[in-house]
């Protein structure tokens, strides 16, 4: 009986299916040429078409959403807030509920495996060298009101969590997990056209997200499991793509594993932004950020400080050098101490116009350490809000490298394959810019300074393959040959044992957005 | 058995029905500015023919050589007469089938509502950059050309142009605001997106040479049915009402 049923639900569905599907419907491609032959290559988007031919959506409603690319993108409220290709994606949800333009709605899920070996942080007590594994789960929720009409208001939530780790020696942390929580809450207004002038503005109000620059001072967290986030508002002004004007006065959110992420009054940071891109080999940002943090009981640990920088760079062309120069300083007083610090960051490229068009990169970082332990004088870098993962390596529970009290030369070498595929090689060398100060976060220090600088180098794989906008993957796999710095008796006493040994970090992650 | 034998019976019964009988299949090259319309057309032709389309868009001096080259397009719609002229003298083309489909209008657009009043915004340079498509390839840059040269403008604002390989980027370069305005087609500014928004100033036609636009049946497709029956449909009234709800002119 129930076989029969099965059957014949198959067969209704078969019939339904064959009876509903347009057996003809006009495709859109281009004509390319491969070993001698001509090929129609079909570009449109394949969960799009499929819902049209099975007639989910009507053909009228096919060309409105597949328009929907590039330059007649639809943008949601936080569009100039954060980078495009975080929040550009096809909507299939939202297509296929058929809501109007004016409202926006997507999910996103990220799920990571990650695992790696010999410990070396002093609050991995009982690491023994043990390897230490999680499954790391970020799911988003985007809704958003306005299309693109001047007042827009958008809701994110985010909830971020991980498996597998709950080993003592395990690193856990609200890097990795804050659950059920609002990431963007805000409303916006934009003028697209000021007094006639031909500049656009943009002012925000609420919780938000923000990407500034190369990201290294402010980032909307990308590999991490969690992200920062702000409460406050947020200005600029711009002429398209040429140059645009940023300012901003939030409070930073206080992450939580598991209740509400809170607002802070005594954490305040503010700052401005200038972007100008008017000469290809000149483009150039400047920048001031203030922070007062005075949230912490222990007063050393207060951080008031004023960041300056800029960066000069050129965008990767085939056949070309590119380059990018990046210089920070930063003033104030960290709890009683004064404070005064820097980072410098050079790359220099070349991409040769070859297929796979590689490009190779020469990196160089100094970010500033603290000379002598208890003098009246900090010189710590502190690098704010900012992301590492691009350049120094995979985060989650592994990246050791913070941008303070480091000095990194490497290199890097990137090809394309195929336009959805990217693979990378990268080898760097680390070592403490001040002997005498903290190891990035990890606890470990010699305030003698004899256990030296050489933290060793590692050697980093990468491959990231989008099957489209809206399903990429993401592999790594990074080994660390660990310096001498790990084998002196000083920080051999601090770290679980087996931390001076080499560590091997992998990870396989997969991302779906509809 | 027998309702296994019933239910494969009606499957193929209901997809018969739901097929258009002597379905062809069609490859079309069509000119960047006419994909608006273009998308309505091929709408409207599959509805009424069951014929499938399959559409490439683009330049037409790409198109045309791709031609050359061997591409195997059935149909070429061209943003002038030009180069479907010369693919039918080259042999390419079928003999006699090339006909005049569209004539385009040349427009002034700015995404800035107050910033186009006529022709005297051109003259009153009261913007940094103007975008056009670049005459050597595209014939709406041929045409914008044209009128600045008939309006004595050509050579004062030279310093001031910027050209898009084609109307696209031209267009791309008015939208992100690194040019204030440009010259476009119509058909670019009453798509969906863009329509009503901005300032436009419709150049009058007596200030270029008509941009008359020729679509030619291809060699390969002599013997295609439904390459045949998109030609036929693209001289129809359908096609033609919605031709002129973009913009163009008709002959």
């Amino acid at each position: 009986m129930l076989k029969s049923m099965l059957y014949w639900a198959f067969a209704f569905t078969l019939l339904t299916v064959a009876a509903t599907n347009p057996v003809h419907a006009v495709e859109y491609g281009e004509l390319v040429q491969k070993d001698g032959q001509w090929i129609f290559k079909n570009t449109e988007d394949s969960v799009f078409k499929l819902m049209r031919d099975t007639g989910w959506i009507t053909n009228e409603r096919y060309y409105q959403v597949s328009e929907r690319t590039g330059k007649n993108w639809i943008e949601p409220a936080d569009a100039v807030l954060n980078q495009r290709r975080d929040i550009e994606w096809n909507r299939y949800l939202k297509t296929g509920l058929q809501l109007p333009d004016w409202i926006d709605l997507g999910l996103e899920q990220r799920t990571r495996f990650e695992s790696v070996d010999h410990p070396w942080r002093t609050s991995q007590i009982v690491g023994n060298g043990q390897t230490d594994a999680q499954f790391a789960l970020r799911s988003r929720v985007r809704f958003g009101l306005g299309g693109d009409g001047p007042l827009r208001f958008l809701f994110e939530g985010q909830d971020s969590r991980s498996f597998m780790d709950n080993a003592r020696g395990d690193f856990r942390d609200t890097t990795t997990v804050n659950e059920f929580d609002i990431l963007q809450l805000l409303g916006s207004l934009t003028l697209k056209n000021v007094l006639g002038t031909g500049l656009r503005t943009d002012f925000h109000f609420g919780r938000m997200t923000m990407d500034f620059g190369r990201r290294r001072m402010v980032a909307r967290n990308d590999y991490r499991n969690t992200s920062n986030a702000f409460d406050g508002f947020h200005w600029q002004i711009g002429q398209g793509q040429t140059w645009r004007f940023r300012g901003f006065f939030v409070e930073p959110v206080i992450r939580d594993f598991v209740t509400l992420d809170r607002q802070n009054d005594k954490s305040l940071f503010w700052g401005t932004y200038f972007e100008s891109k008017h000469f290809p080999w000149f483009q150039t940002d400047a920048y001031y950020f203030g922070l007062n943090d005075v949230r912490l009981r222990n007063v050393a640990n207060r951080r008031t400080y004023s960041t300056f920088g800029g960066r000069l760079y050129k965008d990767p062309k085939p056949g070309e050098m590119d380059y990018e120069i990046e210089t920070t300083w930063q003033f104030g007083t960290r709890g009683i101490t004064d404070h005064f610090a820097h980072f410098q960051h050079l790359d220099i490229g070349y991409m040769f116009d070859l297929p796979w068009t590689p490009r190779l990169l020469f990196h160089f970082d100094y970010a500033s350490g603290d000379h002598k332990p208890n003098d009246s004088q900090d010189e710590g870098f502190d690098t704010l809000f900012g992301a590492r993962r691009w350049e120094y390596g995979p985060t989650g529970i592994f990246l050791p490298f913070f941008r303070t009290n480091l000095i990194s030369p490497g290199w890097r070498l990137v090809v394309t394959p195929a336009p959805n595929l990217i693979l990378q090689v990268k080898h760097r060398v680390w070592y403490l810019a001040q002997n005498k100060d903290f190891f990035g976060s990890s606890g470990l220090r010699d305030i003698t300074g004899n256990s030296g600088g050489s933290l060793g180098h590692d050697v980093e794989l990468r491959a990231q393959y989008a099957v489209s906008a809206n399903l990429d993957f993401d592999f790594g796999y990074v080994h660390w040959f660990k310096g001498a710095y790990f084998n002196s008796p000083a920080i051999l006493t601090q770290m679980p044992a087996g931390g001076n040994k080499d560590s091997d970090y992998f990870y396989a992650s997969v991302r779906v957005r509809i | 058995m027998k309702q296994r034998l019933l239910a494969w019976c009606l499957c193929v019964i209901v997809s018969a029905a739901t097929t258009p009988a002597f379905a062809e299949q069609v490859l079309v090259a069509v000119a960047a500015n006419f994909i608006p319309p273009f998308r309505e057309i091929a709408l409207e032709f599959e509805k009424s023919t069951g014929h499938q389309l399959q559409v490439a868009g683009g330049s037409s001096g790409n198109f045309y050589s791709q031609i050359k080259n061997g591409a195997p397009f059935d149909v070429f719609f061209s943003a002038d007469m030009e180069r479907p002229k010369l693919l039918e003298d080259e042999g390419l083309g079928v003999k006699d089938s090339r006909f005049t489909y569209a004539i385009g209008r040349l427009v002034l657009w700015s995404p800035n509502e107050n910033l186009i009043t006529g022709e005297e915004t051109l003259r009153s340079k009261q913007y940094k950059r103007l975008a056009i498509a670049n005459p050597k390839t595209a014939p709406y840059g041929v045409a914008a050309m044209q009128a600045m040269q008939r309006l004595t403008l050509w050579d004062s604002l030279q310093s001031q142009l910027v050209m898009g390989e084609s109307l696209g980027q031209t267009m791309g370069f008015i939208e992100s605001g690194n040019a204030q305005l440009g010259f476009v087609a119509l058909s670019q500014v009453l798509a969906p997106k863009i329509k009503g928004k901005g300032s436009r100033w419709d150049v009058p036609t007596n200030l270029h040479e008509p941009i008359n636009q020729g679509v030619l049946l291809l060699a390969k497709a002599k013997d295609n049915q439904a390459a045949k029956a998109l030609m036929e449909f693209i001289g129809g009234p359908q096609a033609k009402k919605i031709i002129e709800r973009y913009g163009y002119e008709l002959k």
